[in-house]
């Protein structure tokens, strides 16, 4: 009753107005992600007899359905236990985005400390050419970074994805944005008391900025657990194609199994963001403050 | 502390994923692995010796006499049957001659006729010439007639033999060219003659060694029949447009038993050769007309290494019916599948038999 009173005071028409269309595109947005999940439960027959009409390029309508006639886990069972071709290309990926995050960190940590905290020459310009790296579609680097790993004979092995993914612009970038936030004051401390740079960066640089680690973390994580382009041109052997570009094909080929494919390709990205969702808003916050 | 509580959830669920998720990694690995089929493989063989052989099926042939004429004749009597042993001389068969005597007298009739007017001195010389030339004609004919035909009506054996068939009865006029009766001489032998595909005859020559396989009434026991095998070998090889004839001579105890046009089993056997590359028959499978082989590859795969199917197609030199000599490119450094728990197709992965 006192809530209903509070409400009753509290309400505004602009405000509903808004957060009903909030609603609204939380749902439309919402919507693909709850019919994936609802649909990984239906039976093979099921799901190849409402998408005939794609299947086969017949003018047969499709038909989208939320509830299964029969539920059933054959699908997971298919996936986890009938066959390793899905957990081995999950492995895979898991792999390539750990290495990739992992180095892009420290990498970004290092170079953005010295682009946030030192001054040299040609700082501002080098630091504008790495934003418009980072302002390129990745198709556009594709081809000289084919080059550049083809002369040191890298192609068709997984450094051709990792060593690109260490060196992104965009982690050298946030990383930047998210030290320059902190006080010059607190380094100039740390050097009186005898600290060098590398103790400055770990033990004071890095503990500050967490949030914007993490962001940077969950961001390059799912970018590089949905690469599909880089693995085309780079990996030689279909084996070594991670989740991203079976999921890309499994469309094709096996439409019954597509839909519980992408329930299990979001987990661990869902779990990350789950863990890391504070940092990932605050890092962000971060980086727009300068 | 409601967010670290719920952090430390978020980490226990995390970590309990990944540990199913692993379990499952191994699970189906392994029972993929269990399904997988189970392939026998062997190494392709070099310069391996290979006995070729054939088999077809032979028609018994027996040198044979047969008593036929060019005119028509009217059987009087029949002294012998089927199976009857004569000698050289024998009286076989008594013909009418009486048309033989009216058909002389035509004869002599139209040569006394052109004789006379041969004797005419009223002939220029073209008229006389023509003359001549038809006496001549008429004269040899006659002549010809007389040793064609039994004057005596009497048809004898020409050489001691076995009376094989008879084809006439007594009282019966038959027609000029009709066979009367069919002799075998005593002692010949009979032979087997078989084709083959010309492409396929080349493999075979004359004095290579050839097995036949026929039926005669057991010994022991009139009412049943004994298998018996043969051996001899290529007497004669002739080729024709299409098929390449053989011809076999048999041993002198086959021709008791053997009869003519007598259908046996042949089979033919080379001497062995040596052959460059060399396949079990079963890892070679045919689709239409061209050959396959099943080879295995390997490579690098999700787990490790992973063992494919390929097929190759190769070209058939010679074959048994235990081995066949192929060639194709890079054959002797591949591994053939011999055996399969379950089809294959091209591309698929499989395991070795342990």
């Amino acid at each position: 009753m006192m809530n209903l009173k509070n409400i009753m005071r509290n309400f505004s028409l602009s405000n509903f107005v808004v957060e009903l269309i909030l609603i609204l595109i939380a749902c439309l947005l919402l919507f693909p992600v709850i019919y994936m999940f609802t649909n990984s439960f239906f039976s093979g027959a099921e799901i190849i007899s409402n998408y005939s009409g794609v299947l086969e390029g017949n003018n047969t309508a499709t038909i989208l359905s939320l509830i299964p006639k029969e539920a059933t886990l054959d699908g997971y069972i298919n996936i986890f236990i009938m066959g390793p071709s899905y957990l081995g290309k999950f492995w895979s990926s898991m792999m390539l985005c750990v290495s990739i995050v992992t180095g892009q960190v420290v990498i970004s940590c290092l170079t953005g400390y010295g682009f946030a905290k030192f001054k040299f020459p040609l700082k501002n310009v080098f630091f504008y050419l790495i934003i418009m790296l980072m302002l390129m579609p990745v198709q556009v680097l594709m081809v000289p970074q084919y080059s550049v790993l083809d002369s040191m004979g890298l192609i068709g092995s997984y450094a051709s994805l990792i060593l690109p993914g260490i060196f992104g612009a965009f982690g050298l970038f946030l990383i930047t944005q998210v030290f320059s936030y902190i006080p010059n004051d607190v380094i100039e401390a740390a050097k009186i008391d005898g600290a060098n740079h590398m103790q400055i960066l770990l033990r004071i640089v890095i503990p500050y900025s967490k949030m914007g680690i993490a962001s940077l973390v969950i961001l390059s994580f799912i970018d590089n657990w949905n690469m599909v382009e880089q693995p085309i041109v780079f990996l030689r052997e279909s084996y070594q194609y991670p989740l991203s570009v079976f999921l890309s094909n499994i469309n094709l080929q096996k439409l019954d199994l597509a839909f519980v494919c992408g329930v299990l390709a979001i987990i661990p990205s869902l779990l990350l963001y789950l863990f890391l969702k504070d940092a990932l808003i605050k890092g962000i916050e971060y980086s727009n403050l300068k | 502390m409601e967010k670290t509580k719920g952090k430390k959830i978020l980490v226990r669920i995390a970590i309990a994923v990944a540990i199913l998720l692993v379990l499952c990694t191994f699970l189906s690995n392994t029972i993929y692995s269990a399904n997988l089929p189970q392939v026998t493989i062997q190494k392709v063989e070099t310069n391996k010796e290979m006995e070729i052989s054939s088999e077809t099926v032979g028609t018994v042939v027996f040198d044979m006499d047969a008593a036929q004429y060019n005119y028509p004749l009217t059987i009087r009597k029949i002294h012998v049957s089927s199976g009857d042993r004569v000698a050289a001389g024998d009286l076989l068969i008594e013909v009418d001659t009486g048309v033989f005597e009216v058909e002389i007298m035509k004869r002599n009739s139209a040569i006394q006729t052109l004789q006379s007017q041969l004797a005419s001195p009223d002939l220029d010389e073209a008229t006389r010439a023509q003359l001549r030339t038809d006496l001549q004609i008429a004269q040899r004919e006659l002549s010809e007639y007389k040793e064609a035909v039994p004057l005596s009506g009497q048809i004898t054996a020409a050489h001691d033999s076995f009376v094989y068939q008879v084809f006439v009865d007594e009282g019966q006029t038959v027609l000029e060219n009709t066979q009367l009766l069919t002799l075998r001489k005593v002692g010949s032998l009979p032979s087997i003659e078989f084709t083959l595909p010309n492409d396929f005859a080349n493999t075979f020559k004359v004095g290579d060694d050839v097995q036949y396989v026929y039926v005669k009434p057991s010994e022991s026991n009139r009412n049943t029949t004994d298998l018996v095998k043969g051996s001899a070998q290529i007497s004669e090889k002739r080729f024709d447009e299409e098929e390449c004839y053989f011809s076999v001579q048999t041993a002198q105890e086959d021709g008791k038993h053997l009869y003519p046009h007598q259908q046996v089993d042949v089979t033919l056997i080379v001497s062995l050769q040596k052959y460059s590359y060399v396949v079990p028959l079963s890892a070679v499978f045919r689709v239409d007309k061209d050959v396959y082989v099943n080879v295995i590859e390997k490579k690098p795969g999700l787990f490790g290494e992973e063992t494919y199917v390929r097929q190759v197609k190769v070209e058939e030199v010679a074959s048994n019916n235990v081995n066949m000599a192929i060639y194709g490119d890079g054959i002797y450094e591949m591994e053939v599948i011999t055996a399969s728990s379950a089809p294959l197709s091209n591309g698929e992965v499989v395991k070795l038999e342990q």
